[in-house]
């Protein structure tokens, strides 16, 4: 079963039903109530040890090589879309994603932007904000996810110092 | 492909062939260097432009004008690797002095090699004119300038900042980046085709069956015509960009679109909408089906045209 039949699937189980109340409310106060605060999001596996710098550094290469080195070795990207748990897992990888990616950003020197580059570099913070949102209505897209991955990659590239200085 | 490493640009080249032509004043460039039949030549410039031709010699033939202010021109390497660049002043700026910082004038290269050499090109704000190159690689890296490639690399890559991208002819292989650049591709390319980008549009008419296509972006629109070869997959991706994709005549695939909130319209299948909310959905079949043809959007339109 690849992704779109699961879609389907998943599909086929709804069935429309109208609530009796309005519970629109009571949902958001219950999502606010249930925000994780920030040193609880998940982060990724694979640099959990690492010392800020180090972390960084690798953060820069993972981002820069593919999504591939951020997912669990074990698990395809087939597998990954035939699992139940995909939208989940995507879920926590998009946030300690998002939280590295914030990391390497930091990690390096400040250095002043080009004006002939800020407005690139405005654009792909746009576009990772767009995706991040995107993502939260669609956690199960792991195309979502790869564009973030690259626009963050592509960020932390024209970030670096070897570019500006 | 290799990432953007404009210190490895800017590093020097130590060989024996070395020669270096400062400008004083804008000065016309007339140099000629040997080059096997399989080498690579390297070429860097700023700014200005970059003219890269394949001609009937068996030497690489450097012409072109040197800008005011110019360090010079340094021409390094030897026949398996030449390395040409314009040099400019170092003012502390970094990679970018080149761009804003410097206050030398733009430099154009014209560069005459052997169809057979493959190519490394590096710009910021030149732009980059490539014709009849036939090497085994051609690579351009630019971050403004436009990048017009007429060639038939077996392997072509081109990656842009903001610089569009058009590229006709041929190729095994292709992947083209860019974040803001426009793409216009209208190449043969045989195997797979790889163009993905952030905002910029991309525009793909491809001349001959493909095997493998992934065109990807965030808020690009994208127009498709590409005929796909027997088993071929095609993933084309959009976060908000609209997607139009035409099927070839004859196309024999597994037709399958989705968009989370956008509108979906198909000349071929039957297209399922949400009961509850947007989004809709597209699951067909051409002929045999031996392809896959997937297309993904987030709240982009996607629109299949048939054949």
């Amino acid at each position: 079963m690849n992704e779109f039949e699961l879609r389907r699937q998943l599909r086929e189980l709804r069935q429309g039903r109208k609530p009796g109340r309005d519970l629109w409310a009571e949902i958001a106060t219950r999502i606010a109530s249930e925000q994780l605060p920030a040193s609880k999001v998940p982060t990724l596996r694979r640099w959990s040890g690492f010392g800020p710098a180090m972390a960084a550094s690798g953060i820069v290469a993972a981002l820069l090589l593919g999504l591939a080195n951020l997912l669990p070795a074990e698990m395809s990207e087939e597998g990954l879309r035939r699992s139940p748990e995909t939208a989940s897992m995507l879920s926590r990888d998009a946030d300690g994603l998002a939280l590295e990616y914030q990391a390497a950003l930091t990690s390096l020197p400040p250095v002043a932007v080009p004006p002939e580059l800020q407005s690139t570099l405005q654009l792909l913070d746009s576009s990772a904000e767009q995706l991040q949102l995107a993502l939260r209505q669609q956690p199960q897209s792991l195309f979502l996810l790869e564009q973030l991955r690259r626009v963050y990659a592509r960020r932390l590239q024209l970030s670096r110092p070897t570019w500006l200085s | 492909m290799r990432t953007f490493c404009p210190a490895a640009i800017t590093s020097l080249f130590v060989s024996s062939l070395l020669a270096i032509t400062s400008a004083q004043a804008s000065e016309p460039i007339n140099e000629t260097r040997e080059i096997a039949t399989d080498g690579t030549v390297e070429i860097e410039n700023v700014r200005g432009s970059i003219r890269v031709e394949a001609s009937n010699r068996a030497d690489v033939v450097i012409t072109g004008t040197l800008g005011q202010g110019v360090e010079g021109l340094r021409i390094s390497g030897d026949s398996q690797h030449l390395k040409i660049a314009v040099e400019y002043p170092d003012s502390g700026g970094g990679w970018f002095a080149g761009w804003g910082g410097s206050k030398a004038e733009s430099s154009d290269l014209r560069i005459q090699l052997p169809a057979t050499v493959s190519i490394d090109v590096s710009s910021v704000s030149a732009s980059v004119e490539v014709t009849g190159s036939a090497g085994k690689h051609s690579e351009i890296d630019s971050v403004s300038g436009r990048v017009e490639y007429t060639g038939s690399a077996d392997e072509l890559e081109i990656e842009t900042v903001s610089g569009d991208i058009a590229v006709s002819g041929s190729a095994i292989n292709a992947s083209l980046q860019s974040v803001s650049g426009r793409m216009d591709v209208k190449a043969a390319v045989t195997e797979r085709l790889v163009a993905e980008s952030v905002s910029g549009d991309v525009n793909v008419g491809a001349q001959r069956p493909l095997q493998r296509l992934q065109v990807s972006t965030v808020s690009g629109d994208l127009q498709l015509s590409a005929p796909a070869a027997d088993g071929a997959r095609f993933d084309i991706e959009s976060l908000s960009g609209d997607v139009l994709l035409q099927l070839a005549p004859g196309t024999s695939a597994r037709v399958r679109a989705e968009t989370f909130s956008g509108d979906l319209s198909s000349d071929v299948g039957s297209v399922e909408r949400e009961e509850h909310g947007p989004g809709a959905h597209l699951d067909t079949q051409l002929l045999d089906g031996d392809g896959d043809i997937r297309v993904e959007s987030f709240s982009g339109g996607i629109r299949v045209r048939g054949n």
